[in-house]
């Protein structure tokens, strides 16, 4: 034969000497093909546009279960098992700030985002405090309250910046009630009798402070040239239940008030400058009255947090 | 301009999964898919494995068919491609490629020499390297234009001209021999 020199009639030759024969897909091919537009189509429901997979691939273990199953020996799949669960609590307590104590100082020492000890501390005292109020446990809330001042001076500044309203809120609540409860069971009644000057006795009846703002004191004195009664002072401090009773009517110069009366108190009538009981700065809280006169006071009306 | 709308068509077609447009772009062309595996793989069963795989992967990628531009013929080609590389480079590791098909004088040429007219063509084709050879068979079996076999075998179209004619010029030269030999 003559070779054909022309590129197109040697393709055209080509063509035809490699023409495939004409066969049709058989019935596995477009069963193939049938699969794989409803592969298609189901994925394109589900909004994934991505490649489809004809064929689910087989479930396979998480990498870590997978490991887990590998291990032959069973303590060392409980090591592995107890590592993962504490790790996880640890996580946990951390992200929670839920610690123990010893953890949450371990913790706090390494950095991690936990409440230092202290505060947690002081918190926990607010809450005891809050508890005993509610309960109206007045040894509880006093305790509570001295603890928690304790605790607030030991803060840093951080720390106490973060509580010094709501504990100040609460030490407040907690005087008060306090006070309160010291006026309602130590109202103080003094009596005493006078001994009048050359005519009479005296009596004088002192009634008590309550809660600081009622000192008054009267004092009745018969014959008496002078009436000298009062309470002890016209101080009261939240917090104390001093109390104070009439003083000493009589011809004597009675006992009273040192120049310390406040205005709107009604009492401290001593006339003269009597031997009153001096005030007694250091009073302790709930201390009572003893109907002597004197008159506790412990000069503060506010509470402070600690410095 | 009519064939680009119709192509279009069956494009926009293809690609929202016409189960009737897949079926006629698959007998169309699962002839010359299916003689262009058959050339390159060691069975006819292999051949027609990948040219099924190469339409399932066709289907899973239609998205992209129309943003590379490519016509349908060619996407299925260039899937196909890849399929029977992958197939050739697993029967290289199990050691049972196909036969080479070396040009001996008592191989194909001697087979061309006593043949007729296409028989010949068809021997001398045989002879030509691989590269060659799958150049032309897209060209004139698949009847994919040079600009699509560029994009299969990631040529320049004017690469893809240049590597045509000098193909041809190879299957001419064997085709001069064999009428030397026969004479």
């Amino acid at each position: 034969m003559t070779p054909p020199f022309d590129d197109d009639a040697l393709l055209a030759t080509l063509g035809a000497a490699l023409a495939p024969e004409p066969v049709e897909p058989g019935p596995e091919a477009m069963a193939a093909l049938h699969q794989a537009l409803d592969a298609r189509a189901l994925d394109a429901a589900d909004g994934d546009s991505g490649v489809v997979v004809p064929f689910a691939p087989p479930k396979r273990r998480s990498a870590t279960w997978a490991g887990i199953h590998r291990l032959r020996h069973p303590v060392a799949a409980a090591v592995a098992v107890g590592m993962l669960a504490t790790s996880g609590v640890a996580a946990a307590g951390v992200a929670t700030d839920h610690l123990p104590g010893p953890t949450r100082t371990v913790a706090y020492d390494l950095g991690l985002p936990v409440t230092s000890p202290a505060l947690e501390a002081a918190m926990g005292t607010m809450a005891q405090l809050k508890v005993a109020l509610a309960a109206h446990d007045v040894a509880q809330v006093q305790a509570s309250a001295a603890l928690l001042r304790t605790r607030l001076a030991g803060l840093s500044t951080t720390d106490r910046a973060q509580i010094e309203a709501s504990a100040g809120d609460l030490l407040a609540q907690a005087d008060t009630f306090t006070e309160a409860d010291a006026s309602g069971t130590s109202t103080g009644s003094g009596s005493s009798a006078g001994t009048g000057g050359s005519t009479g006795a005296g009596t004088s009846s002192g009634s008590d402070t309550s809660n600081g703002t009622t000192k008054g004191g009267t004092t009745s004195s018969n014959g008496g040239s002078t009436t000298g009664s009062g309470d002890g002072s016209d101080r009261t401090t939240p917090g104390t239940s001093g109390s104070s009773d009439g003083g000493s009517g009589g011809t004597t110069p009675g006992s009273g008030p040192t120049g310390t009366t406040e205005p709107g108190d009604s009492s401290g009538r001593g006339s003269t400058p009597g031997t009153a009981p001096s005030t007694t700065p250091t009073t302790e809280p709930g201390d009572k009255g003893d109907g002597s006169g004197s008159k506790s006071t412990t000069g503060t009306t506010q509470p402070r947090l600690p410095e | 301009m009519e064939d680009s709308v119709n192509q279009d068509g069956e494009v926009a077609r293809l690609r929202a999964g016409d189960a009737p447009s897949w079926e006629t772009l698959y007998r169309r062309v699962y002839p010359s898919m299916l003689a262009y595996a058959e050339r390159r793989v060691s069975s006819k069963e292999e051949a027609q494995d990948a040219v099924s795989e190469a339409l399932t992967r066709t289907v899973a990628g239609m998205d992209r068919l129309a943003d590379t531009g490519a016509t349908p013929e060619s996407w299925l080609f260039g899937v196909l491609r890849h399929v029977v590389l992958d197939r050739q480079r697993s029967s290289y590791r199990r050691r049972d490629l196909p036969v080479h098909r070396e040009v001996t004088p008592d191989g194909p040429l001697e087979s061309a020499v006593v043949g007729d007219e296409q028989a010949t063509v068809k021997a001398a084709f045989a002879v030509l390297p691989d590269r060659d050879r799958e150049l032309l068979e897209l060209r004139v079996v698949a009847g994919l234009s040079s600009e699509e076999v560029a994009t299969i075998l990631d040529m320049k179209p004017g690469a893809v001209r240049t590597a045509q004619a000098r193909a041809l010029d190879k299957l001419r030269a064997v085709l001069d021999r064999s009428e030397e030999v026969r004479s």
